[in-house]
């Protein structure tokens, strides 16, 4: 005869469990915290011993041709001190145009720098850092990287956190488009790409528009660049379009990323 | 001798799923990324699906779905569920057919397969609206390395 008893009570036992966690979202977080703190520390030591290997293959390895990109590297950033002394000039003329019209300061916000300590893609689409609470880190922080958005804080543990890419399909950003500043939402597709929906069927958006956030949410600043329009697609009924975006971050390379700490909503 | 008090341990089923889960985890976010793209709990559960029985059913059920609802960051509960109902289902078909040979077992494995997709379609379907994306996401990708793998495992255990 079947144990039928102890599935019964397992089954009625997960009901209340989910019952109660609809009501309390929190109710599930001390168990996920405990298991988190338990198995990122060891993500974070063999992401170390992998990094320390690696390094010291590069370090041998790629020696060769180091002076000849060293020389490029010069230039390069030669090129790019120049232009920095610009932009600075330019950001001196902004800002005070800024002040004039009483806008709102963009990018007005301190950030925590963290090391990428461990990537899941596949269907996850996230990642995990080596910031946690207890370098005052919260859920739902915004997390940018050298190129753009990158995602949010959806778990935190003592050392560490886990980040949720906009790359995931449950992912939505309010964003903007710079040039004819029509808004959209950005989701990920699930297959590493994002594209922008309820976007306006009767807007001129074209290829190689860049798509910013729209600081909508009250969850991003305003202002960080997301990805540029890849492919516009409309379909015969309905009000909106589907415009894909190809972003600025490259999420499988992704070694450092900001934090965003106290910015203005 | 305490080096073999703590072999002993290690062969413990539960133990050693348990770190098994863990290592695929740590792996996963590591060194091989590309191992997230399989689901490796469906495949840890399709290699244990023969030790699961009527006293088992319920410890496996939580360690398998405790574990992929912490990785999911679903409601805890949701997956221990489903993997109960799976292992239910798995039980009725060992009555009706007895899966001994190689064959059946590969049908019983694909069957566990299909609902676990089905399953993942649904679960994904309510966050996406592109259905057809998920589908041919889950059954070219999970479906065809699952069945590749668990055809492996059978073919060696025949040699």
């Amino acid at each position: 005869m079947f144990k039928w008893q102890r599935i019964v009570f397992v089954i009625f036992f997960c009901l209340l469990l989910i019952i109660l966690q609809s009501r309390n979202k929190e109710l599930s977080t001390p168990f996920k915290g405990l298991v988190g703190n338990v198995l990122n520390p060891l993500v974070y030591f063999t992401s170390n011993i992998i990094s320390f290997t690696s390094s010291i293959w590069d370090s041998y390895v790629h020696l060769i041709g180091v002076q000849e990109e060293n020389e490029e590297m010069k230039k390069e950033l030669d090129r790019i001190n120049l232009e920095n002394s610009l932009l600075r000039e330019r950001l001196i003329v902004t800002e005070h145009l800024e002040s004039f019209l009483k806008f709102n300061k963009v990018f007005d916000f301190s950030t925590v720098p963290a090391n990428v300590i461990g990537i899941g893609d596949g269907f996850l689409k996230s990642i995990i850092i080596d910031r946690g609470s207890i370098d005052g880190v919260v859920k739902n922080d915004p997390v940018i990287g050298f190129n753009g958005l990158v995602g949010k804080v959806t778990d935190v543990y003592l050392k560490s956190s886990k980040v949720e890419l906009i790359l995931a399909a449950s992912s939505n950003v309010s964003v903007i488009n710079s040039k004819t500043r029509a808004f959209g939402i950005v989701r990920g597709d699930g297959a590493g790409g994002v594209w922008v929906d309820f976007y306006d069927r009767l807007d001129n958006v074209s290829i190689g528009d860049n798509f910013i956030t729209s600081g909508l949410g009250k969850l991003f600043p305003k202002g960080i660049p997301i990805g540029q329009v890849s492919e516009i697609e409309i379909s015969n009924k309905g009000l909106f379009k589907k415009v894909t975006i190809k972003q600025f971050e490259d999420f499988y390379k992704l070694e450092n990323v900001f934090i965003i700490k106290d910015f203005k909503e | 001798m305490k080096t073999f008090s703590s072999l002993k341990i290690l062969k413990n089923d539960y133990i050693s799923l348990v770190i098994l889960l863990s290592l695929c985890y740590v792996v996963s976010y590591t060194t091989f990324a590309s191992i997230s793209r399989v689901n490796y709990i469906m495949v840890l559960y399709l290699f244990y699906m023969d030790k699961i029985n009527e006293d088992t059913i319920v410890q496996y059920s939580l360690i398998f779905g405790l574990f992929y609802d912490f990785l999911i960051d679903s409601m805890i509960g949701i997956n221990i569920l489903f993997f109960v109902f799976l292992s239910l289902i798995k039980f009725r078909f060992d009555i009706l057919i007895s899966a001994n040979s190689i064959l059946l077992k590969i049908v019983r494995a694909l069957g566990a397969l299909f609902i676990f997709n089905a399953y993942n379609i649904f679960a994904m379907g309510l966050v996406s609206n592109d259905y057809i994306l998920v589908l041919v996401t889950f059954i070219m990708r999970d479906f065809i390395i699952y069945l590749i793998i668990y055809y492996i495992a059978e073919l060696m255990d025949v040699v």
